[in-house]
């Protein structure tokens, strides 16, 4: 009964996105219909009070209270709750007549993993999705509705409006790709089980993350067609997409280290990036965001690069809601080992077409009204960060044709290729190694203009260290492949260039009368976050080249008793022992780990079997330590008797793991200061 | 608890049969080679090499059975005495470029490796046409504030004032 609460809700939630779409925006069709007559008026003056003219509806609806701004938002969010929770209770009770429980759970699942299973069929994550839309799309409304005291709102109407549109789309296609309220006739014994390999609690948070991420993506995607509408892609709009940038990039970076960090911990082999299609359709939209995030604060500062940020702005999404349709499509998954269902993603698609179809008309339609009158000096803050998001933007479009290009072969010619890391490597190495090199410019360049040689004073030390590290790697391990070691001269650069810049900020030469901790002060939350983040890039990518340089492995049969060298670590094997998980059985090794012959831990790789499915699964067991990451994981009887035993000594791992949760706690930090900041002056009676 | 229990033996009862078979790890001791040589080349070939039934990964980290018979497979040919290219070759005439992780260049590719260089070219010619139209339209940046900018200031500055009093 639930179940079809939950499925009336889902329709439901359709129809209020619709009626939100319509009821907000009668100004929205209005000026769209007058986008398409031919242009004879000049670009409209900012904020321009003849709209609401146009429209007596428009009119009335504006000048009514701004609470009517988030009466539906609401009810949208409480229509999704109620979906999502009728699903999650089908899940909790293992309601078998929903074919979507039977296809991912089992009445043997753990509780914690059947509320993640959830989350992993088609249906399932497209309401995840429409959710997470839903709690973007009150937000908005909140924010929208805050800045509606101070005048007209029909901005804030038009971004509502087109969020919307866009929940009502993508529940329809919920409705008809992959419907999760739909019930079978006849209800199964039992469910075929959760996929072993997601079965983890990393991998659960995995995909609230991914579609909060897209959600906020879709946030920017509605702000950014409504300053489209109006010709205003400006600094208000700019400040109004400052969280959701950050707080997508955030969401879109977690689930990114996620999916690194678990693939990393359940292979044999110690590798965290494949270059697969599930990864590349995260990185897209990560890397689009970050080029958004820097555009977007030259656009706040200086109001140019209007164009290019409402592109990034739409084309985030565009390529997010791409790498959804190529995950759920199926169409790279290999045969004969998949474990997903054949779905039927087509409405993803079309619905894909129409509505991206729709915005870059607009963009294009728009984009030559905007020209700005302003503009800056090759060499400058602005110019930097443009050409590191035009780079952003190339890498992205290098993998996002890697990624497609077997699929279109394969199409046209019916000859499989595949595209594997050696191509992304060889191809993206190039790219990066000059944004590296840049990106340690744009702090201590200044806005607008700058000279040269100021620069090099600025830099003077930055450039000194980092050319010391790389002679220093260099000429100790010269008989390396040079790209690692340019990686990580490169890190080192913009590791010191950042540290430097933050050292001549706090040794200002304080001016007479004021505190001592006036420098600390005047750094401010954005460039605390920004620093921090740099300084995580470069420690990922250091840890990277590092990593990748001077790994170890060892494969042996081992025995009981015998021990294993790998680095400075010992690892001495004690045996296996049959152990019963949750809904599965494990064969759990047990080893002693020795740094210069002193016991340090115990590590527990396994090798799992769920006989719902039939599978087993690895979990390697890792030690981060000082010098490095210790992986362990077995495998089976090897043909001489002993246990097949594979250990990776990684040096600097740790560095790549430290880098990604710097560069997230640099995002989370400004998110947090803005909060706090607001709180603050909400907390201020108004002046 | 009984549950528990009752989990374990049915579990158990699917897993002897299973612990009885010799499944294959990423790289097994007894697949390796004696000679230190021809065990480096093998793995250096086998990185270019993709498991046929996994998303993306070289046959020297799969777990898979298929993958296990490439790697075999590769190690025959070296010692059968043929170089890492005649070996690729063996292995790519059995089983098409899709094996291949690294994508040879042939007609059909040629869009796929030329993008990237065609990308870089078009992206620094629009960058070179944007700095241009700035230079050509822009007015430069004037030192001196605008009204606007100016009325803002004082706004700022004042609340900041108000904000030191309380």
């Amino acid at each position: 009964m639930l179940a079809e609460l939950g499925h009336f809700a889902l329709l439901l939630m359709v129809v209020t996105g619709i009626g939100q779409a319509v009821l907000f925006s009668p100004l929205w069709i209005h000026s769209s219909l007058r986008m398409l007559r031919p242009q004879t008026s000049t670009a409209t003056p900012q904020g321009s009070p003849e709209l609401p003219d146009d429209d007596p509806v428009g009119a009335t609806g504006t000048a009514a209270k701004p609470a009517n701004l988030f009466l539906l938002p609401a009810v949208i969010l409480l229509l999704g709750l109620l979906a999502e929770g009728a699903l999650l209770n089908a899940f909790i009770v293992s309601d078998f007549t929903l074919p979507v429980v039977t296809d991912v759970s089992h009445s043997s699942t753990p509780m914690l993993y059947r509320i993640g299973a959830a989350f992993t069929p088609d249906g399932g994550a497209m309401l995840v999705w429409l959710v997470a839309l839903s709690l973007v799309n009150l937000l908005l409304a909140l924010q929208m509705g805050k800045s509606a005291k101070t005048g007209d709102d029909h901005f804030g109407r038009n971004a509502l409006s087109i969020l919307g549109l866009l929940i009502a789309v993508l529940g329809v296609v919920t409705l008809i790709d992959a419907d999760p309220f739909l019930r079978s006739s006849v209800a199964p014994l039992d469910g075929r089980g959760m996929n072993p390999q997601s079965q983890d609690l990393l991998k659960v948070l995995r995909e609230p993350f991914l579609y909060l991420g897209l959600a906020g993506l879709a946030g920017i995607f509605a702000l950014t067609l409504a300053g489209l509408l109006d010709r205003r892609i400006d600094r208000q709009l700019a400040e109004t997409m400052r969280s959701w940038t950050i707080g997508s990039w955030v969401c879109l970076g977690t689930a990114i280290a996620i999916n690194a960090y678990r693939s990393y911990s359940e292979q044999a082999w110690g590798g965290w990036w494949y270059w697969d299609t599930a990864e590349n359709s995260l990185l897209l939209p990560w890397l689009l965001a970050t080029a958004l995030l820097h555009c977007r604060a030259v656009l706040e500062k200086t109001e140019t690069l209007r164009g290019w940020t409402a592109f990034l702005g739409i084309t985030a999404l565009a390529v997010g809601w791409f790498g959804v349709y190529l995950t759920r499509s199926g169409l790279f998954v290999p045969l004969p080992e998949t474990q997903l269902l054949p779905s039927d993603s087509t409405g993803l698609l079309v619905s894909f077409c129409a509505v991206f179809a729709g915005a870059y008309y607009l963009f294009w339609r728009s984009v030559d009204q905007m020209a700005t009158s302003r503009y800056f000096e090759v060499i400058s803050r602005e110019s930097a960060m443009f050409l590191n998001s035009v780079m952003l933007a190339l890498v992205a479009a290098v993998v996002l044709i890697g990624t497609i290009y077997p699929l279109v072969l394969k199409w046209i010619t019916g000859d499989p290729i595949t595209v594997g890391s050696p191509f992304y490597l060889k191809v993206l190495v190039p790219i990066v190694l000059p944004l590296l090199f840049l990106m340690a410019f744009a702090p201590a360049l200044r806005w607008r203009q700058d000279e040269i040689w100021m620069i090099g004073r600025r830099m003077k030390l930055a450039a000194i260290l980092s050319l010391i590290t790389v002679l220093f790697v260099s000429i100790r391990f010269i008989e390396m492949s040079p790209a690692p070691l340019i990686g990580i001269g490169l890190a080192g650069w913009v590791l010191t260039a950042s540290l430097s810049d933050l050292w001549a900020r706090l040794w200002r030469h304080p001016e007479h009368g004021e505190s001592k901790y006036r420098n600390l002060q005047l750094l401010g939350p954005r460039y605390v976050s920004m620093t921090l983040a740099h300084i995580g890039l470069a420690i990922l990518i250091a840890g990277g080249s590092a990593s990748s340089i001077w790994e170890e492995q060892v494969v042996v049969s081992a025995r009981a008793g015998q021990s294993i060298q790998a680095g400075p670590y010992n690892l001495q094997y004690e045996g296996v022992s049959l152990l019963a998980g949750e809904n599965y059985a494990t064969r759990q090794a047990t080893f002693i780990l020795y740094r210069h012959s002193l016991p340090v831990t115990e590590l527990f790789p396994e090798i799992r079997y769920y006989p719902t499915r039939g599978v087993e699964t690895r979990e390697a067991d890792i030690w981060h330590g000082r010098d490095g990451d210790l992986h362990v994981s077995i495998g089976d009887r090897a043909d001489d008797g002993g246990r097949v035993v594979t250990v990776h000594y990684l040096p600097m791992m740790p560095w790549v793991w430290g880098g990604m949760l710097l560069m997230l706690i640099g995002g989370c930090f400004s998110i947090l200061t803005r909060v706090v900041l607001r709180l603050k002056n909400t907390g201020v009676p108004a002046s | 608890m009984i549950r528990r229990l009752s989990i374990l033996v049915s579990a158990l009862a699917v897993l002897l049969p299973v612990l009885a078979v010799t499944p294959a790890l990423a790289v097994n001791p007894d697949e390796m080679l004696s000679n230190p040589v021809l065990e480096e080349r093998a793995r250096e070939i086998s990185k270019e090499l993709r498991c046929l039934v996994c998303q993306n990964q070289s046959i020297d980290d799969s777990d898979a059975e298929l993958a296990r018979d490439l790697r075999v497979l590769v190690r025959e040919r070296l010692v059968a005495g043929d170089d890492n290219q005649e070996v690729i070759d063996y292995i790519v005439a059995r089983y098409g470029d899709y094996v291949l992780l690294n994508p040879p260049l042939k007609p059909e590719t040629y869009i796929l490796w030329a993008s990237p260089a065609v990308l870089v070219v078009l992206a620094i010619l629009a960058v070179f046409a944007f700095y241009r139209r700035k230079k050509r339209d822009g007015s430069p940046a004037s030192a001196s504030l605008s009204k606007d900018e100016q009325k803002r200031l004082d706004e700022l500055l004042g609340s900041s004032k108000d904000d030191g009093k309380s």
